[in-house]
């Protein structure tokens, strides 16, 4: 299977999510602390990659999603993620995402109201999920990464 | 000189060679002084890596810090006052932890000495070739470390810290560890695939009492080293000036224009 397309029910179950495990009281914090992030919602939207930014130490997915109001036609939306060396070991590469390819993104959204968030996991269209690393509610083990499909 | 006076000289001369031979043996003899020897030694070889990020870790078993330091981390760490600058180009720092999470850690066995490295640029050249650790140790940003080996354990001893270097690395809200920290810590194979830290930190400034934690790191096969800095050109999420994070939008230069509607 190629790195970039894995599904996510294929290793769900072998990584723990620990989140009520270390109760509301446990924060992720990084080299920044995610407070610009609302980490108790999570919200969705659907669109085109317009960039995968392979950068340290943040990568970060660009997508334009449709606006109606908008005088383009578009919203432009940035999703801060993990850094290259987690997302690798989750089995992400810089071509995870292709320049024009439909994805659904689930993120926590930045407080300001702006259109964008933290990255928590993307859907592409044959419904292979691609999942984040860190953020405000990233309590989430890292898989080992024989358990990640290569 | 007469004759009596040459023979003791010869005696305290023979005296100093043999017990340079016996000391030398001796070090010869200690498991990893030879590349031979290495090859009796556990395969640590390639990456490793933990699990979970120590932030969560520290505080579902929080270390045993003086409150007000840890109020001024758990302030620093959830907020926004412009401290993130502090992590920003500093050299890679030990304070009791190696990396894992972000920055897989790798092994490398060399006669008398085994180099523990990080992909964020740590390096911990631990000495086995029998010398103690000094009195009085220089202070740097990963110390000086001395280890031997207990059977297939490497124990590691580190003094010799920058009282500056900050705990914990390379977190926001970190702090500096102080003056004459030590970690001790016991390295070992679970199984083939699971390498355990039990790592005890003492540090008057820091903490109340020793910090006492396991650490269990999984081999991460077929790892390909990234590189990891948070010295980066342009940090969307820190401003270097001000220390503040943010969230810059500012578009990539060669963002394509949007699909047609």
């Amino acid at each position: 299977m190629n790195a970039k397309r894995f599904k996510y029910g294929q290793w769900i179950g072998s990584i723990a999510l620990l989140a009520g495990v270390g109760g509301p009281a446990t924060v992720a914090w990084a080299h920044h602390s995610y407070a610009m992030f609302d980490g108790t919602k999570t919200l969705t939207v659907s669109g085109t990659v317009a960039k995968l930014e392979w950068a340290n130490p943040h990568v970060y997915v660009w997508v334009y999603v449709p606006n109606a109001a908008a005088s383009s036609g578009y919203d432009l939306y940035a999703f801060e993620n993990g850094s290259t060396g987690v997302l690798a070991r989750l089995g992400w590469t810089k071509s995870t995402f292709a320049v024009g390819e439909k994805i659904t993104v689930e993120y926590w959204p930045l407080r300001d109201g702006r259109t964008g968030g933290h990255f928590v996991k993307a859907t592409h269209a044959d419904g292979s999920v691609a999942l984040g690393a860190g953020g405000p509610g990233a309590t989430r083990v890292v898989p080992k990464e024989s358990q990640v499909p290569q | 000189m007469n004759i009596r006076q040459s023979w003791v000289c010869g005696c305290v001369v023979l005296a100093i060679l043999s017990t340079h031979a016996a000391i030398a043996e001796e070090k010869a003899a200690l498991p990893g002084a030879t590349y031979d020897s290495i090859k009796s030694l556990p395969n640590w070889s390639g990456w490793w890596g933990l699990e979970g990020p120590m932030s969560v870790e520290i505080q579902r078993t929080p270390p045993p810090m003086k409150p007000d330091l840890m109020a001024a981390m758990a302030k620093q760490a959830t907020g926004n006052d412009g401290g993130f600058r502090d992590l920003y180009c500093r050299p890679s720092e030990f304070t009791g932890y190696s990396g894992g999470f972000v920055e897989s850690v790798e092994f490398l066995f060399t006669p008398g000495r085994v180099t523990l490295t990080n992909e964020s640029g740590l390096i911990r050249r631990i000495y086995t070739d029998g010398r103690p650790l000094p009195k009085d140790v220089d202070a740097t940003s990963t110390g000086m470390s001395v280890g031997h080996w207990e059977g297939q354990t490497l124990v590691v001893e580190t003094a010799g810290i920058n009282p500056k270097a900050l705990y914990p690395q390379p977190y926001a809200g970190a702090v500096p560890i102080g003056r004459n920290a030590r970690v001790m810590e016991r390295i070992t194979l679970r199984d083939p695939d699971t390498l355990q830290f039990d790592i005890t930190t003492t540090a008057p400034d820091l903490f109340t009492a020793a910090d006492k934690r396991t650490r269990v790191y999984s081999r991460v096969p077929k790892r390909t080293a990234q590189q990891i800095s948070f010295c980066t050109d342009f940090d969307r999420a820190v401003d270097p000036k001000t220390g503040k994070q943010r969230f810059d939008m500012t578009p990539p230069a060669d963002l394509p224009p949007p699909p047609p509607r």
